[in-house]
């Protein structure tokens, strides 16, 4: 410990400015396919094109404005509160059932109702469960044992049941992900996470094949075409979209697919009018973004302080990402339909807030930098781990 | 934690990453050249369909969102239970729809083009395998009015019957070879009507209430401008509700006045007339009545004895007497030109399609007695559009000018593409004769058979027509069309209006039954053509002074309005603003797009439904 007095782990450094500008280009981008994507369907519903498009950009200046509150905010105070997210999150997750609190929309229980707004809680569940993760997994004087996984296994396992049950199926997905990649980088045997692989197929299987409409979206993967006029009516609508997008796209605002067509063209499948109106180039492009955001929150992980800091940071990175490829798979057909937003895309605060807070705290970490001269480093890695 | 052991996993998921971004980045290419995917830009629900809007710019049919359910019958767990809460939503047949759903299919139809308020219904009773799409449908918010005229479309939005059908290309924009740019694939043009909503509105209630009171068939009255041959209103009575067609007769969806001819009667005497005073060296030549006359074998009987008579008497009491001995002095030949000046056994042109060109047939297939039944409207089978357009041709001084339906074609944004104007007008009679025909015709009215015809407020001229109908080869009694085709004012005539009634019960007379449906319906047409200049500037100045202190800049709550009530709120917004409504079902105001507080705006389309 007489060593860590040679290593700065002062707030020493700005934020990750790439990171910060990268998130920049991707919002202003997704405000405007928003717009593009729900003008017609807010004029018809509402008789005001800009409907989304405003709650959208509300959200916006909500997010960056945790943004800079997150980044000044120590990412190592979260060790000490993570046991008040988590209750907090089981609170949130068991009064969505109680009526009169939860509000359910399209068949699930996922809303509260603030009058003024819905908040969808399981969104902010999922940072609270990969705060939680990363601390127990970070924690530097325990063996990476199968047993050791157990409990906060157990724990996020309940919350990924309660989050399943609302039904949120791809929120639930996303954390199932992310719990699985901090097993992996927080140095679990690979053999331990085949065997949890295992002996989750079972409980997979039961959790798609008892709830009818999972099991139609997997056949509609399947055979879209077979059932182009029933279930795979929508995944069909997509693949149309990105064949009349070629390669530059119709332009923004010109597509089609949207009207009638695309089932949520301004939340879920939004990849697919960016498809449409962008064409394979700027589809690509907002992968690259995100590739782009992943390699950014790798570098900070990389560069992070300490292992909290290292497990944290990649587990947000990876939630973001995890969720994007998801969704992104859901519109190309990789991957049967699983409800999922794009991060920073797709219209709706709650998911645009939480993705930012993912961010905001990714931003911190970043500040925190070694800055020991490059020959005492080159010397003796092993000197900041004790 | 062991720093490369880490950094080793890190990299490993990077490796993933990247991989899943190649891998979703190629889907997208592959998609892209994917051949099963094909996009069809002719697929009619990518197309905003054109509207078709009357004279004065008023929507008659438009394209408005609207809902349809379908159901996956294999999601379906129990169709008792499905088929009972659908049956009671949609109100349809219980085994109607437990056939529809057991089928062994993945997709079925269940109902297109459903209210608001049942799919709203069908989505809260969150019914396994039951689905809801939104897709555009037609709608025609004048109902009735105009059905005849508009046709209407299948539910892929394209034209059946009527002007949907023979402008659909031009509706759907399939006329243009550009694929026009904004939301959706193509935009279709919209069609101007030259018809009034007014006068096509006066003219169905004037049937409608002559139809239903006489126990006839059927009946239509066109009136048309006589200076331009713009069609101001063909109107057919019984009609149907095009958002409905299916629910029609093919009785109620004929349009009479285009597809069918029928043998006029005493109203082709007018030209025959025509031929006569065009033909004849001696005007002023008199023939006698004795109440019949006999041409060959056969005997025409005639309405009376009318004893020595000169044309103008002859024309007034409708005379087959003289008019069968005064063409005998001139060639059949001559009836035939003018005939087919006046354009009879020919089709129109008015663009309306299914159009009948009547039968006219040509001198060398005429028996001895044809040129005489012709003469007086036997053996010779028009529509009503050509009778209009002939009559037209007398009021506007002996200029023929084919009739026509269509003003102007209009982009989606409502720039003219396309006008439509006569240049084929064609004098088919001299000024002199058409201005004596006129007279004549005059005559009829103040002193003759269509004494019941008269205006109140200005001057007109016309001719009655009993036609008895040929059935199974022979004139039937008491089975006639009610015929009357007038014009007003005789001098310089603006209107030529036609009424017809198909079989009208009790009394058949046209004196009694066709006159008076002119009478009704010509001054308030002429007045309100007279006044409309002026209103329209007037009511500009209105609109100005108004919109001040405007009762709604905003779209109020309907709810709980009754029907009267909304359409006064509704005509209220109309004084200030070019808006449009649908309104559906029957009893209180319970849904509206868009909602309450939604701003108004030109062209806005407001949906209210009832129930």
């Amino acid at each position: 410990m007489e060593f860590k007095s040679l290593i700065d782990t002062r707030r020493s450094h700005a934020p990750d400015i790439i990171l910060l500008l990268t998130l920049f280009v991707i919002a202003f981008f997704g405000v405007s396919m928003v717009f593009s994507a729900s003008a017609i369907k807010a004029s018809v519903i509402y008789g005001d094109s800009l409907y989304f498009f405003k709650r959208q950009v509300i959200w916006v200046f909500i997010s960056f404005g945790i943004i800079f509150l997150l980044q000044n905010f120590d990412y190592r105070k979260y060790l000490s509160l993570t046991k008040f997210f988590l209750l907090f999150s089981f609170a949130a997750l068991v009064a969505l059932y109680i009526p009169g609190i939860g509000h359910s929309a399209k068949g699930s229980v996922r809303w509260f109702n603030l009058g003024f707004f819905s908040v969808q809680p399981s969104e902010f569940i999922k940072i609270a469960s990969i705060i939680y993760l990363a601390k127990v997994f970070s924690a530097k004087h325990e063996e990476k044992t199968f047993l050791k996984m157990t409990v906060p296994l157990a724990v996020v396992g309940i919350i990924f049941l309660l989050v399943l049950l609302q039904p949120d199926f791809g929120t639930a997905v996303t954390l199932l992900f992310v719990s699985v990649a901090v097993l992996f980088v927080s140095g679990f045997s690979s053999l331990y996470l085949i065997l949890l692989a295992l002996v989750s197929v079972p409980a997979f299987y039961l959790i798609i094949y008892q709830v009818n409409y999972r099991w139609m979206r997997i056949i509609a993967f399947l055979n879209p075409w077979e059932n182009r006029y029933g279930i795979g009516y929508h995944i069909t609508q997509s693949f149309i979209a990105f064949k009349k997008g070629g390669f530059f796209g119709e332009g923004l605002g010109l597509g089609t697919q949207k009207i009638g067509k695309l089932p949520e063209p301004h939340t879920d499948f939004i990849f697919a009018v960016i498809g449409e109106e962008a064409g394979i180039l700027g589809a690509v492009i907002i992968i690259s973004l995100f590739v782009l955001f992943f390699w950014r929150g790798m570098k900070i992980a990389f560069d992070a302080v300490d292992d909290f800091g290292r497990v944290l940071a990649i587990a947000l990175t990876l939630s973001v990402t995890i969720q994007a490829f998801l969704n992104m798979s859901v519109v190309t057909g990789l991957i049967p339909t699983t409800g999922i937003p794009l991060p920073f895309i797709s219209y709706g605060g709650s998911s645009m807030i939480s993705n930012m807070i993912a961010a905001g705290i990714l931003l911190n970490i970043s500040k925190y930098r070694e800055t020991v001269n490059e020959t005492f480093k080159s010397n003796d890695k092993e000197v900041w781990h004790e | 934690m062991e720093e490369k052991h880490f950094r080793r996993r890190i990299a490993v998921t990077g490796v993933i990453v990247f991989v899943v971004a190649v891998l979703i980045s190629l889907k997208v290419i592959f998609i892209s050249f994917d051949s099963r995917i094909t996009v069809n830009k002719n697929d009619s629900r990518l197309i905003k369909r054109g509207y078709i809007k009357d004279s004065n710019g008023d929507y008659i049919a438009i394209s408005v969102p609207g809902f349809s359910v379908f159901a996956n019958p294999e999601e379906i767990e129990s169709y008792d239970k499905t088929a009972a809460a659908l049956s009671s939503i949609l109100s349809e047949s219980k085994n109607v729809i437990t056939e529809k759903i057991s089928r062994k299919k993945k997709f079925i139809w269940l109902k297109r083009n459903i209210s608001k308020y049942e799919a709203e219904s069908i989505r809260s009773a969150k019914i396994k395998g039951i689905y809801i799409l939104e897709e555009d449908v037609r709608k025609y918010p004048y109902a009735n009015l105009f059905s005849h005229i508009t046709g209407f479309c299948s539910l892929e939005n394209n034209g059946i019957e009527g002007l949907e059908y023979s402008y659909n290309d031009v509706l759907n924009g399939q006329d243009k070879n550009n694929s026009s740019s904004g939301l959706f694939d193509k935009y279709g043009s919209s069609i101007v009507l030259s018809i009034d909503r007014y006068i096509q509105n006066r003219a169905y209630r004037a049937l409608e209430n002559s139809v239903t009171s006489k126990n006839a068939k059927s009946g239509t009255i066109t009136v048309i401008e006589v200076k331009t041959g713009r069609i101001l209103a063909i109107a057919k009575y019984p009609s149907f509700d095009p958002n409905n067609f299916s629910l029609s007769s093919e009785d109620e969806r004929r349009f009479f006045a285009i597809t069918d001819s029928f043998e006029p009667g005493s109203v082709m005497k007018a030209f025959s007339a025509s031929a006569w005073i065009e033909n004849t060296k001696n005007i002023k030549q008199r023939f006698n009545c004795t109440g019949a006359v006999k041409i060959g074998d056969t005997t025409i009987n005639c309405t009376g004895t009318h004893g020595n008579l000169g044309i103008e008497e002859a024309i007034r009491y409708s005379c087959n007497s003289f008019i069968t001995q005064s063409v005998g002095t001139i060639e059949g030949k001559k009836i035939y030109e003018i005939m087919k000046r006046f354009g009879f056994g020919e089709i129109s042109g008015s663009g309306i399609s299914g159009e009948s060109g009547g039968i006219l047939r040509p001198v060398n297939e005429w028996s001895g007695l044809s040129k005489y039944s012709i003469s007086i409207g036997q053996e010779v089978s028009v529509t009503i559009l050509q009778l209009a357009s002939a009559y037209s041709a007398i009021a506007n001084n002996g200029v023929y000018l084919s009739p026509r339906i269509i003003d102007r074609i209009e982009d989606n944004e409502g720039n003219t593409i396309r006008t439509f104007e006569n240049n084929d007008s064609k004098r088919i009679l001299s000024e002199a004769n058409a201005l004596k025909m006129k007279e004549m015709l005059k005559d009829v009215i103040e002193k003759g058979t269509g004494r019941k015809a008269k205006l109140k407020y200005f001057t007109a001229g016309g001719k009655t027509g009993t036609a008895q109908k040929f059935i199974q080869k022979s004139y039937v009694k008491n089975v006639n069309f009610s015929v009357f085709a007038g014009f007003a004012p005789v001098e310089n005539s603006d209107i030529c209006i036609t009424v017809v009634i198909d079989e009208p019960k009790g009394i058949t007379s046209a004196s009694e039954i066709a006159a008076p449906i002119f009478s009704e319906i010509a001054d308030d047409i002429l007045l309100y053509r007279k006044n409309n200049v002026k209103k329209v500037t007037q009511d500009k100045i209105k609109k100005a002074s108004e919109k001040s202190f405007s009762n709604y800049d905003k779209l109020p709550d309907f709810s709980g309005k009754t029907e009267s009530e909304t359409l006064d709120i509704l005509s209220d917004i109309q004084k200030n603003y070019n808006i449009q409504y649908i309104l559906k079902g029957k009893g209180k105001s319970f849904s509206q797009t868009p909602p309450p507080g939604s701003s108004l705006d030109h062209g806005l389309i407001i949906i209210i439904e009832f129930r």
